[in-house]
């Protein structure tokens, strides 16, 4: 029994800003993990990857050959839709988001995870920071925002603002 | 201020002198200086003492390849151990210490053990020390051994910088050849990447009258601002140490001093090798005497540093290229007296003030001694990334043979000395053409150590190995080039033998009567020059090394003054309020048992299951019949290892037909999450399974007690909580305020329990609106410390605890499964091997004492043996006694037996009794 | 063979070592031997050596592909311990050590067995807890073990990390005094010496290219140097036993991964025993020449490359720059990798092969070193016996069809 409560710092906003870096907290309307054989088909229109930039409030993030994450849908209950093949999770709040932008975005990205811009990518899942995360841009070329598992959040924040 | 200052030459800024000192004594340099040239501007002549012999030592060279001058350097407080002088650019106030060297370098007190030289030859402490013992003489050896010394200072900002880059063309050293390859990859529109380990690029241009008609310097500049034109980037002080997989090269970026250097994880499409060569040393007798260096080395100090190593010089060299170093020290006023190291015997000897040499009946002074005994590429990276070297006798050298995949080597790298053909080389090399060699006009005659000559000729400067060290190990039949390199230490000092290698290899091809390449190298090992740890630590630190996971509702536990602390990953609140713990845990748990407590279960696994064959999967996963669960049932199970061996347990929910939830415990969620995947995609068909771990999406308040029920009720929810209705395992949803929520009736703490579930963005109100509602209850917040109290009440197990790596169903009493169970399921077959059938299998039971707590970890023992230990203890704050849950062998059968229990050499006894002390009938925990 | 002494030091210090003799010979390959062990690391030498010793079998070769002690036993942390939780184990590797502890005399070869110590730390109540478990179970098993709280652990390594901010505080730890680290090399040649003393043929830079099968019984090898018959043919070749075992045509519960170390710059003493915090997977010693030992966990992808990656440099060391903060500043000089061979409960397998007359030692995963001697002394009893010694039986292959397996990272959180 060890009380470490000061040995961890409490978590805070997700909001930063300095002269050339920028990181605001997103609220999605939804989140939403569509799983099934076809659904990168399915959802070809709306399919995001890697660098794209996605200019829609409501699209599909590519995470694997048989998974995307919804987001913007409205929300289906979970399950397995027996007709579609398709599995669902609500997984919106499973997530934290945030935008990065600013002159500095880029180069605080790359001090967490391997990335190239010229090199695109099927998904958009990365390992950054030591964590399972998802990116892509968003509204213009210099704008990145990040899905983080909630529960490590804190940890990529900091490091990303350190 | 300098009598070895040459106006004219060298690359520092005269406009700003630095001052430091040296072993205690006040010198003055240059920006732009090395530690190492700043001394020898000085005319300091002993900059270090050798690691075993203690034996004086020069500069040897002029850059990463000095094995001689490793010092203890502090600046502002900072102290960093065994910095290279000549590799340390000289700033203001530094204070450098040669290391293993007292009271300093040139008077050191250990000096005098070079007279017992003879009995300390190579491998000399495996045959002795043996008697009586070791530990006699290992404290004193220990002490003797060691370079510098390490402060105990934590440097709280020392963290290096850490980041990804990558490029098309990553050139490698700012050399001729380098910056002409950078320029053509860059001009030809490529991503250019140039590093170079020094503050200016032009590796050893600056020995040069000129380059291409140009001035060196300018021809430097120009060439970088072409690059830079052109888009390609340059980075000085930029060493790339290490080539890894899949082309991934490690690159450090030094600072200032005391600065931490920064990692650049480099991943480059090509690698352009341009690292140069190294001058390697001349084996003769005494050839480690202060005074004697490279002559590349002292041709580099003046041309980048302005310093002319003496007047009076001697030159001994063998091969063509010297005469570039020989033109340029002319110029900066040298006399130079040329010596043929061929006509033996000859040595050097110790001047007062200068070194002498010894030839032929002739003894003269000088002020030092240049020697070249041919040049070495540096072919390192090239080594690291499976490139093959080939012996060319020309060039009396080993050169990277038949290209990689993604690495050329150019200029004098590649052996190419010439400066016209390694400039069109590293042309060709940068718009991605491999030149074949072409006809060298360098030429070299093989000068290489000649055993059972006389004398004490040194191979290794550092650590004092000898040509007499190799005979005695060829004689000894350590032939091999590893058992050479081990059993003398050849090569092993910090400069990793980039002086030693090539004469101990020649040396031992002699002894054998081979020739070199049959002797073959030792193998290269990253990194290039010595790294700082705390390159690779960087940003993983302290709450950054595998950081917990944070629950929805941290700050509304701090605001209650939880205790929050590490468990399975997770920070949680341990217990609540400031008092003393013990006492508030024991209030926690006596408050959920009579009344009702609250506690966050957020962490509990929530995978979704889904899919067609989601049923017979969880079937075959799980130890327990899945298939015929109903829906909005909830069944308690095990996961299986293919041991039999229980891996975790936890309940699955049965949410529709073909949708599963498994709340597996809060430690192992990530792991259960792989054990799915990994089963689904083999064996079973991954088109028909879906694993979706929804665990974060969720948080989970579970209330627990005999007014547990009352609590949820006064929420308002549209249903019926009757225990008759609602039974234990059961999952009911439905919406609070508008939100959905899961309501599952399953219990960690043996009392009625509720564990709700809500989206985590919802939590904080969920939590507050269970506190207002509990409050006339007197609902309590409790933390995990008690519920592990309650759940050893009850005896419900913590896996890993309770459990260990042995323990299978039956030994916790579930045996059903394993006799009934038909179809097939992870682990079946080892349930039932000898070892699974074993009588003397350790059960989980209960222990009950007379004589107060049993220490968790105590061992029950029988006949000097263990058979089993306390897996669980506490003082149980509902039956006012102590309580321990225990596994040992046979233990199912031996209910009421007394037990001898062993702690640290005490032994107490103890009783067998059943793993249950609380509501052993189950009346409470389905009320 | 010339006796190593002070005094033959001594004098051949006056005579200029002109009086040193071979330490092992380098003979010509026979066409048969009554015994023929494959591997020329240290448990194939000290097999051959205590063939020698202890059953008086002298008509032995070493096969070894490269040069001896080249595998694992060249690139190992030289740590030495048996603080291990099951009975079984705890009686082999405490027999390890015991050999350890007289092996320099023995072999008349200063192998510098170094009794620093090994400082188990927990970090936690829990662990803590577990640490008693695991003290009380060396007790029991006869290994010296002490538990010690935090003051006692700083008091001992004054350099760890007792910080406010370090990541997993040390709340105490399991310390064997008897354990320590020993030169690696010098296993290997003191074995050698000693073997080829006896008479054994160390044969070096010859592979073996097919094992010989007739009638169901191994009577031999094909080598890159010709084909060798032999009475019985004992296997230690660690991470490349499975290579071996497919070449005799049977299977090995082993999967190869690399296994990385780390050595410093020397420098002067800071740290006195071998420390390991489980938390980080991250444990160190500091040789006697002054560098820093570092060691950690398994690159996680199957491999037989000799060398690492750079994700578990990471891992590795940046744990260890957390423990030990103010040695952050001292430099790597070296990394490099070796193969270890797994098993599905991390302890060895030492027995029968399933092939008559084909012994196996292999499967130490990343523990090899400390259990040279007694691998040796047990794969020499098998095969000059064909029966197993107590010791050896419960690592017999065949505990993978008992289930009576030895899983000592399940149940003590040590990993091997």
């Amino acid at each position: 029994m060890r009380d470490d409560s000061a040995r961890w710092n409490a978590p805070s906003s997700l909001d930063y800003a300095s002269d050339d870096l920028s990181v605001i907290e997103v609220t999605l309307p939804s989140q939403i993990w569509v799983s099934g054989t076809d659904v990168l088909q399915i959802y070809k229109d709306k399919l995001v990857s890697w660098p794209d930039i996605v200019a829609a409030q409501n699209y599909a993030l590519a995470l694997r050959r048989d998974r995307l994450l919804l987001v913007g849908a409205a929300q289906p209950l979970s399950g397995f839709n027996i007709q579609q093949g398709h599995a669902t999770s609500d997984v919106s709040d499973a997530y934290k988001v945030i935008d990065i932008s600013g002159k500095r975005a880029f180069d605080r990205l790359r001090h967490g995870a391997e990335l190239n811009l010229d090199k695109p990518s099927a998904s958009v899942m990365r390992r950054a920071f030591g964590v399972d995360v998802l990116l892509y841009r968003v509204g213009t070329d210099a704008r990145f925002r990040l899905h983080v598992p909630r529960a490590l959040m804190q940890s990529v924040f900091q490091q990303l603002i350190s | 201020m300098s009598m070895r200052r040459i106006d004219n030459f060298g690359l520092v800024d005269r406009a700003k002198p630095l001052s430091f000192s040296f072993d205690g004594r006040r010198y003055r340099g240059f920006d732009g200086d090395t530690v190492a040239s700043a001394l020898i501007a000085s005319d300091v002549r002993i900059l270090g003492r050798s690691f075993k012999y203690h034996r004086p030592r020069g500069l040897w060279s002029a850059w990463s390849d000095d094995p001689n001058a490793i010092m203890d350097i502090s600046q502002n407080g900072r102290v960093l151990p065994n910095c290279q002088a000549s590799t340390t650019y000289l700033e203001d106030a530094m204070s450098a210490r040669a290391v293993n060297a007292w009271p300093s370098a040139a008077r050191d007190i250990k000096g005098g053990l070079d007279l017992f030289h003879r009995w300390l030859g190579a491998g000399f402490y495996y045959k002795t020390f043996m008697w009586p013992d070791w530990h006699l003489f290992e404290p004193a050896i220990r002490k003797m051994a060691g370079l510098g010394s390490v402060s105990q200072d934590v440097l709280s900002d020392y963290c290096a910088d850490q980041t990804f880059d990558h490029c098309d063309v990553l050139v490698v050293g700012g050399g001729a050849a380098g910056l002409t390859a950078a320029r053509a990859a860059s001009e030809d529109g490529q991503n250019v990447c140039l590093v170079d380990d020094q503050r200016l690029p032009g590796g050893g241009v600056y020995q040069m009258q000129s380059v291409d008609g140009q001035d060196p310097s300018d021809w430097v500049a120009d060439q970088c601002k072409a690059i830079r034109t052109a888009g390609g980037r340059i980075l000085n002080q930029t060493t790339a140490y290490g080539v890894y997989d899949h082309g991934l090269i490690g690159l450090m970026q030094t600072h200032r001093f005391g600065v931490a250097p920064g990692l650049i994880r480099m991943r480059a499409d090509r690698v352009v090798l341009a690292t140069g060569a190294l001058d390697r040393p001349i084996t003769f007798p005494e050839n480690d005497r202060p005074g004697i260096m490279s002559l590349a080395g002292s041709a580099e100090l003046l041309a980048r540093y302005g310093v002319l190593v003496g007047q009076n010089l001697a030159v001994v060299a063998n091969h063509s290229l010297a005469e570039t170093s020989i033109a340029l020290l002319t110029r900066a006023g040298a006399e130079i007296t040329r010596i043929d190291p061929k006509v033996r015997p000859f040595k050097a000897y110790k001047g007062a003030r200068a070194t002498g040499l010894k030839q032929g009946g002739h003894a003269r002074l000088f002020d030092a001694v240049l020697t070249s005994g041919g040049m070495t590429p540096v072919i390192h990276l090239w080594r690291h990334m499976g490139g093959k070297l080939d012996w060319c006798e020309t060039r009396q050298a080993f050169l990277p043979a038949e290209t990689p995949a993604k690495m050329i080597a150019i200029g004098a790298a590649n052996g190419t000395f010439e400066i016209d053909v390694a400039l069109e080389e590293a042309r060709c090399a940068g718009i991605g053409h491999a030149s074949l060699r072409a006809d060298t006009r360098y030429h070299i005659t093989a000068l290489w150590p000649e055993p059972a000559s006389k004398g004490r000729q040194w191979i290794d400067f550092q650590h004092d190995v000898t040509l007499k060290d190799i005979e005695i190990a060829a004689q000894e039949n350590y032939v091999s080039v590893e058992h050479l390199k081990r059993y003398t230490t050849l090569g092993m000092a910090s400069d990793q033998g980039k002086t030693s290698n090539m004469a101990g290899l020649a040396a031992m091809a002699a002894l054998q009567g081979q020739s070199i390449p049959e002797v073959g190298t030792t193998t290269f090992r990253p990194p290039f020059v010595p790294v700082p740890l705390e390159l690779y630590r960087g940003p993983h630190r302290e709450q950054n090394w595998h950081p917990l996971k944070r629950l929805p509702l941290e700050n509304t536990h701090r605001a209650m003054g939880a205790a929050l602390g590490e468990y399975g990953g997770w920070l949680r609140p341990g217990w609540y309020g400031d008092g003393d713990p013990k006492t508030q845990i024991a209030a926690e748990v006596r408050a959920a048992r009579t009344s009702v407590g609250l506690f966050d279960a957020s962490p509990l696994g929530k995978i979704d299951v889904m899919g067609p064959d989601a049923a017979d999967f969880l079937n075959f996963i799980y130890y327990n019949t899945i298939n015929t669960m109903t829906v909005g049932s909830i069944r308690y199970g095990f996961m299986l290892t293919e041991a039999g061996v229980i891996y975790d347990d936890g309940v699955v929910t049965r949410m529709a037909h073909n949708h599963f939830v498994v709340s597996c415990s809060s430690s192992h969620v990530d792991g259960v999450r792989m054990h799915l995947e990994a089963w689904r995609q083999d064996g079973h068909d991954p088109d028909n399974i879906y694993i979706h771990d929804t665990t974060q999406h969720w948080a989970t308040a579970t209330i627990t007690g005999p007014k547990a029920r009352h609590v949820l009720n006064s929420l308002g929810l549209d249903i019926d909580l009757d225990g008759a209705v609602f039974a234990h395992m059961s999952l009911r949803e439905t919406q609070w305020q508008g939100t959905h929520v899961r309501i599952a009736r399953v219990s960690f703490s043996g009392d009625t329990s509720f564990e709700v579930s809500i989206r985590a963005s919802r939590a904080a109100s969920l939590w507050d609106a269970l506190v207002r509602a509990g409050a006339p209850f007197g609902l309590c917040a409790i933390g995990i410390e008690a519920m592990s109290i309650m759940r050893a009440e009850k005896g419900y197990i913590i896996i890993g605890k309770d459990t260990d790596g042995e323990t299978m169903p039956h030994d916790l009493g579930f045996a059903g499964p394993r006799i009934k169970k038909t179809s097939a399921f992870l682990g079946d077959r080892s349930l039932h091997t000898d070892k699974a059938n074993d009588k003397a299998r350790r059960q989980l039971v209960g222990l009950i004492s007379e004589n107060g707590l049993l220490p968790t970890g105590a061992h029950i023992v029988h006949a000097g043996q263990s058979r089993g230990y306390v897996t669980s203890s506490y003082d149980s704050p509902t039956l006012n006694g102590p309580i321990a849950l225990a596994l040992i062998a046979n233990g199912h059968a031996r209910m009421g037996e007394a037990v001898e229990i062993w702690h640290l050499g005490e032994t107490q006894t103890a009783e067998i009794c059943a793993p249950c002390f609380f509501d052993i009938k189950g009346e409470q925990l389905h009320a | 063979m010339s006796r190593y002494s002070a005094w033959s030091v001594f004098r051949e210090g006056l005579r200029k070592g002109k009086g040193w003799g071979q330490a092992w010979r380098t003979p010509t390959l026979k066409k048969a031997y009554d015994v023929v062990i494959i591997g020329g690391g240290g448990h194939g030498l000290a097999t051959a050596y205590y063939l020698t010793k202890n059953h008086r079998i002298k008509n032995v070769a070493v096969i070894e592909k490269g040069w001896l002690g080249g595998g694992n036993t060249g690139r190992n942390t030289t740590a030495i311990r048996s603080n291990y939780f099951h009975p079984e184990s705890a009686a082999l590797y405490d027999k390890s050590v015991q050999l350890y502890e007289g092996l320099s005399r023995d072999l008349n070869y200063n192998v510098m067995f170094s009794q620093r110590g090994m400082i188990v730390c927990a970090h936690s109540v829990p662990e803590m807890e577990m640490a008693a478990r695991q003290c009380n179970a060396m007790q029991i098993n006869g290994v010296d073990a002490e538990l010690l709280d935090a003051k006692q652990i700083q008091h001992l390594e004054p350099a760890l990390n007792f910080g406010a901010s370090m990541r997993y505080p040390i709340h105490g730890g399991v310390l064997q005094k008897r354990a320590g680290t020993g030169r690696h090399d010098a296993v290997a040649w003191g074995f050698a010496r000693a073997a080829d003393a006896a008479g054994v043929d160390i044969i070096q830079n010859c592979e073996v290219t097919d094992v010989i099968i007739q009638n169901g019984r191994c009577t031999g090898v094909n080598t890159s140097l010709g084909e060798i018959s032999a009475g019985v043919v004992g296997a230690a070749v660690a991470g490349h036993s499975s290579v071996l075992a497919d070449m005799a045509g049977y299977e090995l519960p082993i999967t190869s991964y690399v296994l990385q170390a780390f050595v410093s710059e020397p420098i002067k003493p800071v740290l006195n025993a071998v420390t390991l915090c489980p938390p980080f997977g991250t444990y160190v010693s500091q040789s006697d020449k002054g560098g820093l030992v570092i060691g950690g966990g398994l690159d996680r992808v199957p491999s037989y490359g000799q060398r690492g990656n750079m994700p578990m440099q990471q891992t590795v060391l940046s744990a260890f720059c957390e423990m030990y903060p103010s040695l952050a500043k001292v430099k790597l000089l070296r990394h490099w990798g070796g193969i270890v061979d797994v098993t599905p409960d991390s302890s060895p397998i030492i027995g029968p092969s399933g092939v008559e007359g084909l012994y196996l030692n292999c499967g130490w995963g990343t523990g090899g070193f400390k259990a040279i001697p007694v691998g040796g002394y047990l794969l020499a009893h098998l095969l000059a016996t064909g029966n197993h010694h107590d010791l050896s039986r419960p690592f017999g292959l065949n505990r993978f069809v008992s289930g009576r397996l030895i899983d000592e990272a399940a149940s003590s959180g040590i990993a091997h």
